[in-house]
């Protein structure tokens, strides 16, 4: 006897459940996509940064294929609702990402909304954007104190070491 | 005396050769009949070997490339391993028994083995309606309607129940999924069990037949109107009025087609696995 | 125009309340109409209900091909032998588009003479009760 529902079983489904159902799950995540196009760097929730990722990859893939395919233009023609972001999809993410077959989306977790609700939220860019890196380079700042104190400790102990062999 | 008994069973062994080659009957009978008179009767008559037609017309590449469905492994989290086991399964099994290309909506005759039927061979003639199930367990369902009930049976192509599978007319249909002609009047699934099978061509397309069904009265087993199963193949002018058509429509959920988490390109996989089952067949 | 059921996410709750409890039944069971084949008088005699089985003689109230049922047929209770239903069964074996339902006698004796509806194969491995059964069919699939 069957004592779960079909619905709620959900073993290898891949798509969340968001908003009011999937009409409004897909028109959220337009929208988000059409944010993500426009400025390339997004601050979303994290559920929905993880849902727009794939769709945006599978954006630039149809994007590569080239205006002249109409499935691309027809997809890029539903996907942004704002119509003057269709020839940038075209003619600088689809160049931008020529040589690269894949992983054309950087996801970086934030610290959660400050709101009442907490969400845990996440930052959504497409690599090669002009803004400041989401994750500071460090680099190794050779003159400062107590780095030059260390190479001076490196430089005795190779220089006792030398002494002792002689 | 013992010379011409000693010729005669020279040119006896000489008439056994030259019977096997066949081509130079007609040279030796004479001699043949003088010599074989003295032993047997008139030698026995072995027609001409079959000319062998090899159709040069027809390249290979022009012969149409067919894959049938449930090689192709469906998007899941398996382990690849266990589909290569099960194609290498299916491709022996093909070996045994001559799986032909059909499609949905085409005519076949089916034999299985039954211990409970005459003969232990039961034949089924009936039209496809559906074909599903992945890997060894693929099904196809063949309808007919006999002696005025319809009767409906799932065979699994790769049972070894199944002795003998004929197609008699190669065809597609509008539809992927016939299920609807159980609420379509009966003659569209009536086909005489004696039926000849029709010729058709290897090469080029499938013909698709364009055939528009007409139904029973409603309620039907399903809301075919719906488009979810975006049924082409019904003449709904004649069973729905233009109001139930609009008020079916608002089901339909036009995001669906621009929904790329629910495509499955399987392009690159037909290729590779069509290659692999066309090596492997002919070894 | 409301916003059809399928669209909303039920509450937790209501979600907990939508499985039914009782075991799964199909195929022939108590008051399904079914429709009689064979030439007898009483199946084929008209009346203004259908013949409904009244009980099914299984240890589940599920009847498959080859169990026995108890019909309410113009207003009499008779003994009959189910030869195919709607519901789909084992592969390789037929599915009719009818419940299909033969009538007997007490001893496992067909009422009417022929049967011209096709019946399935594997009933015939019940030889030994209904061979007489089986021997009226004129058609197997």
């Amino acid at each position: 006897m069957r004592l779960t529902l079909r619905a709620l079983i959900s073993h290898g489904r891949v798509a969340r459940r968001m908003g009011l159902g999937p009409e409004s799950r897909i028109n959220i995540l337009r929208n988000i996509l059409t944010g993500l196009v426009r400025h390339e760097r997004l601050e979303t929730t994290r559920a929905r940064a993880d849902e727009v990722r794939f769709y945006a990859e599978k954006m630039i893939d149809y994007a590569k294929k080239g205006e002249t395919n109409e499935k691309s233009m027809k997809m890029a023609d539903f996907w942004l609702t704002e119509k003057d972001l269709i020839p940038k999809l075209f003619k600088v993410l689809a160049v931008r990402f020529e040589n690269q077959t894949g992983g054309y989306t950087r996801m970086a977790r934030i610290p959660n909304r400050e709101n009442l609700d907490r969400a845990a939220m996440a930052v959504l860019e497409y690599k090669g954007n002009p803004f400041p890196p989401l994750f500071p380079v460090r680099r190794v700042r050779e003159l400062s104190l107590v780095n030059q104190l260390l190479k001076g400790y490196r430089e005795e102990k190779a220089q006792m070491v030398a002494e002792k062999k002689d | 005396m013992a010379a011409c008994t000693r010729r005669a069973s020279e040119t006896m062994g000489l008439l056994r050769i030259l019977r096997n080659l066949t081509h130079n009957e007609r040279l030796l009978s004479t001699s043949v009949m003088r010599h074989a008179a003295a032993s047997d009767g008139p030698p026995k008559f072995t027609p001409p070997a079959k000319p062998v037609i090899i159709d040069k017309t027809q390249k290979e590449a022009s012969l149409r490339r067919f894959l049938s469905p449930e090689f192709i492994p469906p998007r899941q989290r398996t382990n690849p391993v266990k589909f290569s086991v099960e194609r290498k399964d299916m491709i022996q099994r093909r070996k045994v028994l001559n799986i032909p290309e059909f499609y949905v909506g085409s005519i076949l005759a089916v034999s299985m083995s039954d211990p409970h039927a005459s003969g232990n061979l039961n034949r089924f003639v009936g039209i496809c309606t559906q074909r599903s199930g992945k890997g060894l367990g693929a099904t196809f369902i063949l309808r007919n309607v006999v002696e005025g009930q319809g009767v409906e049976i799932c065979y699994e192509l790769y049972s070894p129940r199944m002795r003998n599978i004929e197609v008699l007319k190669l065809e597609k249909r509008l539809d992927d999924n016939l299920m609807y002609l159980r609420d379509a009047l009966s003659e569209y699934s009536t086909f005489d069990f004696n039926m000849q099978p029709v010729r058709f061509e290897l090469t080029g397309d499938v013909s698709v037949n364009q055939l528009k069904v007409k139904m029973k009265p409603k309620p039907w087993s399903k809301r075919w109107e719906r488009p979810k199963f975006n049924i082409q193949g019904i003449r709904f002018d004649l069973c729905l009025t233009p109001e139930m058509m609009e008020h079916a429509q608002k089901w339909g959920e036009p995001w669906r087609e621009y929904d790329m988490l629910k495509e499955y390109d399987t392009s690159s996989l037909e290729k590779q696995i069509f290659q692999e089952v066309e090596e492997n067949l002919s070894k | 125009m409301a916003l059809s059921l399928s669209g909303v996410i039920l509450p937790k709750l209501m979600q907990q309340r939508t499985f039914s409890v009782s075991a799964t039944v199909a195929a022939i069971q108590k008051l399904t109409r079914v429709r009689v084949v064979d030439n007898s008088a009483l199946g084929n005699a008209h009346h203004h209900r259908a013949p409904k089985v009244i009980h099914v003689y299984t240890k589940n109230g599920v009847g498959k091909v080859g169990d026995r049922v108890l019909l309410a047929i113009k207003g009499q209770k008779k003994k009959a032998l189910i030869v195919g239903h709607k519901m789909p069964g084992a592969r390789m074996t037929p599915r009719f588009d009818s419940n299909n339902v033969v009538l007997i006698e007490e001893n496992g004796n067909p009422t009417g003479t022929r049967i011209k509806t096709p019946l399935p194969t594997h009933l015939r491995k019940m030889e030994g009760e209904y061979s007489k059964l089986l021997a009226i069919a004129q058609r197997f699939v």
